[in-house]
């Protein structure tokens, strides 16, 4: 171990003289303090690396989990934000990368998978504002549901409710899209707030009127 | 006729009510009033099928109709480990450790004016050395695990002089080998030119041949590496060495070792051709020299049984974890590995089943089928009192219990419509427990039995039942969990979807489902009365959320081990 004295501190943070003309014996008491702190902090590194190492891994596995879990609805979240399915997936990776980082510098996350959502949603949104044009989302998903294979498991009539129902959506503004995707990917109302940086009288109402409107449409329908 | 207790509340109300967003009181005044209003109940039942169809949407349309991602995902453990070695550390604890203890001799010097200066400097200087030593730390503690684990065998000279047998797997073989005293002697001449094959490769990488799964060889490789990078994985019962190189033939290797004695476990390599080789030790088997004197000592029926028990048959050859196996699938195809008290061990070179407390005759039953072989030895003793698992209580108490409960207890019976049809759900669900604890204790049975170095020992046909074995009582306990799901959905609601990885082999895998399933029948005991709660219990989700959860997580957890059982065997390798 090296032992840490005065004379290792660079002379530019103080000068000797000064400091020992103003409090006499101030250098013996610091260097005593110094040694003491390191001596500890030394003899602490062991376990204390072992007990980092070990829960560096937890915190990996739990991150590596919710990313096995999550990544998809986040990547498909992105798609309905209008981006391209690289960027998409660029942004769902970086979210749960963002994720860990925060965990590891100690900090208590609540509901993660709510937290992951408002990173991949900031995320989403400067990547598509970087973008020359936004994905055609809603067309490219019209056309792919049009033109899906009949089977005995999927009918005509399915593809039509299922065509229908998208139509149903298209046509709710953005905040309420916004709102009624992620409720279903679980997140409560509160965290729906923070992600659209709205209040959560809001969210309800957003969901309310989107509800209403889907009930209409498919009785319309 | 009684009127509705409130004036139709909106719609915006409803939904939040249906969502669990409402305080609670508006909450008890909504569902007053949805008790008494049709009207607003069947509005309440509009929104709810909106919501599945929004959820069949999500399904059938976002799940199935937008593009999938167009690489595959990256490794995120990969990333994680550039994040780690390209940042500065982004958290040293160790550094408020010091800044702490050392507070009490430098708070003297907060209190002076100007002198924060000293102690920020102190800090800096403090914090410097202490991010350095543990960027250097990875390496160290490898170095030291290596050191003592030579040490450790060192101090085991019967170690060395005994031989031991190791497995070799590569792409294209899966050898057996000695190292010790004994010369090597390859059984065939195929099995001769894959060891000399990979004997070349490791002679090319400069790593001990004459025993490769050591950490003295591990230690002399490492040592004699130009540039390195270290990383220790603790697990839970072994610790992982792996050390990775830009230097020589050998790019990575990785060495597991026990963690309470340091053995040598299993090791991987990588070679910089692509390609890999896989050392595993083989668990000795039984002495032969004991075996030898088996016949004659099998009469004797072990001190601890009564020695009247009848020997049904005595063994000719001698028994291998083969014939263990078979017993066990006999007992399977008799139903008696779920539950009666039989053990099977093997023991002295046949394959001792007892059994304890069974009736006359299913006694002649598990005989009579046990009858084929002639390794097995069947012996039936009376029940000792103190060895029957006690009947556990069905009928829920009153007593010991603490108010949260007997109140969940109340309002449950409630929704079920009375005391008595709460009592009759109790029974049903604690008998599906018993059936589902059941197959959860015979998996777990099979993986004490069988470890993954025990199966090395057993031919594919075995390793065929074995999964059949596995595959039955995984299906037969998702079954359970399945009618135990449906059992308490009217009281305690659905379950979430849940998803389980594991990682690791079944054996691993089987005990994690143990837990699930320990910690699921622990929680119905509570809830449904037959139990009193375990106030130790660190817990503070409601009881209600605690059962719903653990029972998506043991859903989950089977149905990934059902996804392992049907996968070849494989190493994690992470």
């Amino acid at each position: 171990m090296t032992r840490l004295t005065l004379q290792s501190v660079p002379a530019k943070f103080f000068s000797r003289g000064v400091v020992e003309k103003a409090a006499p014996g101030v250098f013996d008491q610091i260097e005593n303090d110094w040694a003491l702190m390191v001596s500890n902090s030394l003899a602490d590194e062991r376990g204390e690396f072992a007990r980092r190492e070990r829960a560096g891994k937890a915190l990996q596995d739990e991150v590596a989990q919710l990313f096995l879990e999550a990544r998809d609805d986040v990547y498909r979240y992105l798609l309905s934000l209008g981006l391209f399915p690289p960027q998409a997936q660029e942004g769902a990776q970086e979210a749960f990368l963002r994720l860990y980082a925060t965990l590891k510098k100690g900090e208590k996350i609540q509901n993660q998978r709510a937290w992951i959502f408002r990173v991949a949603h900031n995320l989403g949104l400067k990547i598509r504002a970087r973008q020359a044009s936004q994905a055609p989302f809603d067309a490219d998903l019209e056309s792919h549901i049009a033109s899906s294979e009949l089977s005995p498991e999927r009918t005509l009539l399915d593809r039509e409710r299922d065509l229908r129902f998208h139509h149903a959506i298209q046509g709710l503004s953005e905040q309420q899209q916004r709102c009624l995707f992620l409720r279903l990917e679980g997140l409560r109302y509160p965290e729906i707030a923070e992600v659209l940086g709205i209040s959560t009288s809001a969210v309800g109402e957003f969901l309310r009127r989107a509800i209403s409107r889907l009930k209409k449409g498919e009785v319309a329908g | 006729m009684s009127k509705p207790q409130m004036r139709h509340p909106e719609e915006e109300q409803i939904l939040r009510y249906a969502d669990g967003e409402l305080p609670s009181r508006a909450a008890r005044k909504i569902r007053n009033h949805l008790n008494a209003c049709w009207e607003c109940r069947a509005q309440l039942q509009e929104i709810e099928e909106t919501i599945s169809n929004c959820v069949g949407y999500r399904r059938s349309v976002l799940q199935s109709h937008l593009p999938t991602p167009p690489a595959p995902w990256a490794d995120i453990y990969q990333r994680f480990s550039e994040m780690d070695a390209s940042t500065e550390p982004v958290f040293f604890p160790a550094a408020e450790t010091p800044a702490a203890s050392g507070k009490r001799g430098l708070s003297w010097l907060f209190t002076g004016p100007g002198r924060w200066a000293f102690a920020a400097a102190a800090l800096v200087i403090v914090s410097v050395g202490i991010v350095y030593r543990f960027r250097q730390t990875p390496s160290a503690l490898a170095a030291e695990l290596l050191r003592k684990a030579v040490a450790a065998a060192d101090a085991q000279p019967q170690q060395h002089l005994k031989t031991r047998r190791i497995r070799i797997r590569t792409v294209k073989h899966d050898i057996t080998r000695s190292v010790g005293p004994v010369a090597e002697i390859a059984s065939n001449a195929g099995q001769s030119d894959a060891l000399s094959s990979v004997q070349a490769m490791f002679a090319a990488a400069r790593y001990d041949w004459q025993d490769p799964l050591s950490a003295k060889a591990f230690q002399s490789w490492r040592n004699a590496l130009p540039n390195k990078h270290d990383e220790v994985i603790e697990a839970q019962d072994h610790v992982r060495v792996q050390t990775t190189t830009d230097s020589g033939e050998l790019v990575s290797a990785s060495l597991d070792l026990h963690s309470g004695d340091y053995e040598p476990l299993d090791e991987r390599f990588e070679f910089r051709d692509r390609s890999w080789v896989e050392i595993t030790a083989i668990e000795p088997e039984p002495e032969t020299s004991t075996i030898a004197a088996a016949p004659a000592r099998s009469h004797d029926a072990p001190a601890s049984l009564p020695s009247n028990a009848p020997v049904v048959r005595v063994p000719e050859t001698t028994a291998t974890i083969s014939d263990e196996l078979h017993a066990f699938a006999v007992l399977h195809k008799a139903g008696a590995d779920l539950g009666d008290p039989i053990e099977v061990t093997l023991n002295g070179g046949k394959v001792l089943i007892t059994g304890v407390g069974i009736a006359p005759q299913r006694q002649r039953e598990i005989s009579d089928m046990l009858a084929t072989q002639p390794q097995f030895v069947v012996r039936f003793t009376d029940a000792a009192p103190s060895s029957v698992k006690p009947e556990r209580e069905t009928v829920p108490q009153e007593s010991n219990q603490n108010p949260t409960v007997r109140e969940l207890q109340g309002r449950l019976a409630q929704s079920v419509g009375g005391r008595a049809n709460f009592e009759e759900l109790a029974g049903q669900v604690l008998d599906l427990t018993d059936n589902m604890m059941s197959r959860a204790y015979a998996l777990r049975r099979l993986a004490e039995r069988f470890p993954a170095a025990a199966e090395t020992d057993l031919n594919p046909a075995d390793l065929q039942l074995l999964r059949t074995l596995r595959e039955e009582h995984t299906s037969a306990l998702r079954k359970q969990v399945a009618e135990i799901e449906r059992a308490v959905k009217p009281v305690l609601g659905t379950a979430p979807a849940g998803n389980a990885h594991l990682a690791g082999d079944w054996q691993s895998g089987a005990g994690q489902i143990m837990q699930s399933s320990r910690r699921l029948e622990k929680l119905l005991a509570v809830v449904f009365g037959a139990a009193a709660v375990d106030t130790s219990a660190p817990r503070t989700d409601p009881l209600p959320t605690q059962v719903l959860y653990t029972l998506a997580e043991l859903r989950a957890r089977a149905e990934a081990f059902e996804h392992l059982n049907t996968q070849p065997p494989e190493r994690s390798n992470r």
